[in-house]
């Protein structure tokens, strides 16, 4: 297979650096055409396309470039950050480069994975490039092919199936109950990072009612006041505990806060389905016993990481697949490449064709519009037939199990 | 029997066993093949077949196919079917079909293999009071049992979410507040339907036009206490004494005893009342 050397991928990820040198070698939004043109200014290089996201920056080069070169681009990537420690930043040529930004977009390499972030961030990559006319022609066509592959990959796998943030879970399972959430009154007991970030699902979600109930009650005021809640005082919480159809505990204590004296049986049994309580707090803040009643469901950790564990379990499952449509894309990728280099010889061969009938019937001196419309069809059918042998040869070229062992070791490496 | 007949009566179950098989796919999630997508143009030819084979017989009958067993089982899976694809946009979901349509199979399979080979037209069946009768009954009946299978689906989605096992059914089944409505929808359906089919049948038999008629008719009492319990759960949503988990048991119940009834009373002696 002979190695394209008009394409690089120049980068560095969560799988080669820290956090740390990630974040100082990270290309923010305002820099990001700047930083562009800097690269176009270098020999051969006619296109570049940045990514930057907080697990990865690459660079995406196209041109006619030499090892030599993608070698010192990377070089210079990396050099501002002095003590950058060995095989943080990697590049990638031709068919790898190819190989490697389609893995990118199938979440096949991110930290999370299979997720969907990354999509959405290539797209506001590429039309920042094509915004500063970085991205263009083939890098625009490579792009847009790596988005089709991602939304593909997350079509036909369970990739992108199932949440892997506890938050999510717990919204995920309490939808399993409720359904709608705009007849759904939650209550949430702590306003710290993990109430905030539920009350955020909640509110994505449309929940009809949010109250803040935390020990600090400027705390659970600012929240309510960000969410458009209303707060309770945690000493008040039986008076309002038994009419939510959702409670949410994710607070700091050492013995439970909600216990059997706090549920009202009469107030529980007047729900439709049974009142969700999800314990996200270690230790917990629910006492385990209520699982034991029937006019309520009481979930905690465990079983919020049961559930992550299974969707992370079925991802996982999919990598295979989502491999073989990375292989499979990229193979059709390069034939719809080889092919359109032969299109200035399949112009030249349609106009030679066109001509030579002309020529024979004129020499014929046919002027019989039946003969001339055959002459027409028969041109066009032989025309379409070396068309084909074309595309078949373009696709020849290239052995998928050839392009599948690459994938492999690229994978490998990864 | 025509060809017609025999060639609809072979066709219909490989179609339903078809699209019992392209329902089930629903449950593969995106790793179903590319054929599952044919689903709905196979429920719509499920659809027109069914009719064209109700069609075929009714005109060699002289009437609506529904005085023989067997036409009545056929005729129940046909409503069974129609009514759930009414209800399904209720659950945003196709994955509960799997399970009716597997029973629509059943039921055309035992239809078309137990029919008859000659077919007999009923005098009965000419009149337009009975057909009016009987075919309330059995659609209200189709929706009775649908309501006690979505009941039970909610059952075992709120076992898996007591006992933590969050599998298959958990992925893919709707939530218990949409198999609560649904269940609630086909409750009023069949309740709407059992209005008409009991209370035409009362009016007709005390008409005059049925021998030794008895409210104690093993299909005459059991009907009305269904259309009372049905009646109360098609308004549960409106009753607070009556949560999702309540009136899933006893539609689960009714739709048993239903079940029940109607092999007892149906398939040993072929007919409906005790009463001539």
């Amino acid at each position: 297979m002979a190695e394209l050397l008009d394409l690089a991928l120049i980068g560095v990820s969560h799988r080669t650096a820290e956090a740390a040198t990630r974040e100082k070698l990270s290309i923010p939004p305002d820099n990001q055409a700047e930083y562009a043109q800097r690269l176009l200014v270098a020999p051969g290089v006619r296109e570049c396309c940045v990514l930057s996201t907080c697990n990865r920056t690459e660079l995406l080069v196209g041109g006619e470039l030499e090892r030599e070169l993608v070698e010192r681009l990377a070089a210079e990537f990396g050099a501002r950050v002095p003590d950058l420690p060995g095989g943080a930043v990697y590049h990638h040529l031709g068919i790898d480069a190819i190989l490697h930004l389609f893995r990118v977009s199938a979440g096949l390499d991110s930290q999370v994975l299979g997720e969907s972030q990354i999509l959405a961030q290539i797209k506001d990559a590429q039309a920042k490039g094509k915004e500063s006319g970085a991205t263009a022609g083939v890098l625009f066509g490579l792009v847009e092919h790596a988005i089709a592959v991602g939304k593909r990959v997350r079509a036909e796998t369970k990739l992108g199936e199932g949440t892997l943030s506890v938050a999510s879970a717990a919204i995920e399972l309490a939808g399993k109950v409720i359904g709608g959430f705009d007849d759904c009154d939650a209550l949430i007991v702590g306003a710290g990072e993990t109430g905030l970030l539920v009350a955020q699902h909640l509110k994505d979600r449309e929940v009809r009612s949010l109250t803040f109930s935390n020990r600090t009650m400027a705390r659970a005021e600012e929240a309510a006041a960000k969410f458009g809640g209303t707060v309770l005082a945690l000493d008040q919480l039986r008076d309002r505990l038994s009419d939510c159809h959702l409670v949410l505990a994710c607070v700091d204590v050492f013995e439970p806060i909600i216990t059997k004296s706090h549920l009202d049986k009469a107030r529980l049994r007047r729900h439709r389905e049974p009142p969700m309580f999800i314990d996200l707090s270690l230790p917990r803040a629910i006492d385990p016993a209520l699982r034991d009643r029937d006019d309520l469901l009481l979930h905690d950790l465990d079983d919020l990481e049961s559930i992550v564990a299974r969707h992370r379990a079925s991802r996982e499952s999919e990598v295979v697949q989502a491999g073989r449509i990375v292989v499979e894309e990229t193979h059709k990728y390069l034939a719809l490449r080889t092919y359109a280099s032969f299109k200035p010889v399949i112009a030249d061969l349609a106009t030679r064709f066109m001509a030579l009938r002309d020529q024979v019937l004129a020499e014929q001196g046919v002027s019989d519009p039946g003969a001339r419309k055959l002459a027409d069809q028969l041109t066009k059918r032989l025309l379409d037939e070396a068309l084909k042998q074309l595309k078949d040869g373009a696709r020849r070229t290239l052995s998928e199990e050839r392009l599948e062992r690459r994938y492999r070791s690229h994978s490998d490496r990864s | 029997m025509t060809a017609a007949v025999q060639a609809l009566q072979v066709l219909l179950p490989v179609v339903y066993m078809a699209l019992t098989l392209l329902y089930g796919m629903e449950l593969a999630g995106p790793r179903a093949p590319k054929w599952a997508r044919w689903r709905r143009g196979t429920t719509a030819f499920a659809v027109l077949l069914h009719l064209g084979y109700g069609a075929v017989l009714s005109t060699e009958l002289g009437h609506l196919p529904i005085a023989h067993p067997w036409q009545v089982v056929s005729f129940l899976g046909f409503s069974i079917l129609g009514l759930y694809l009414l209800i399904e946009p209720l659950a945003k979901t196709p994955a509960t079909g799997a399970f009716v349509v597997l029973a629509v199979f059943v039921m055309q399979l035992m239809a078309s293999a137990l029919a008859p080979l000659q077919l007999v037209a009923s005098p009965l069946a000419q009149s337009r009071f009975f057909v009016v009768h009987i075919v309330s009954a059995l659609l209200a009946v189709a929706a009775l049992l649908l309501s006690g299978f979505f009941s039970g689906l909610y059952l075992v989605l709120l076992r898996q979410l007591r006992r933590r096992t969050f599998g298959v059914l958990y992925a893919k089944l709707p939530d218990l507040e949409r198999l609560s409505k649904m269940n609630r929808a086909a409750a009023a359906v069949g309740f709407l339907f059992l209005t008409v089919g009991l209370n035409l049948g009362i009016w007709w038999a005390h008409e005059g036009a049925v021998r030794n008629f008895s409210y104690l008719d093993p299909k005459v009492w059991p009907a009305i206490v269904l259309w009372l319990v049905f009646g109360v759960i098609s308004v549960s949503g409106f009753l607070r004494f009556l949560s999702g988990r309540r009136a899933a048991w006893i539609a689960v119940v009714a739709a048993s005893l239903l079940l029940l009834s109607l092999g007892v009373s149906l398939v040993p002696r072929g007919a409906f009342h005790v009463f001539r």
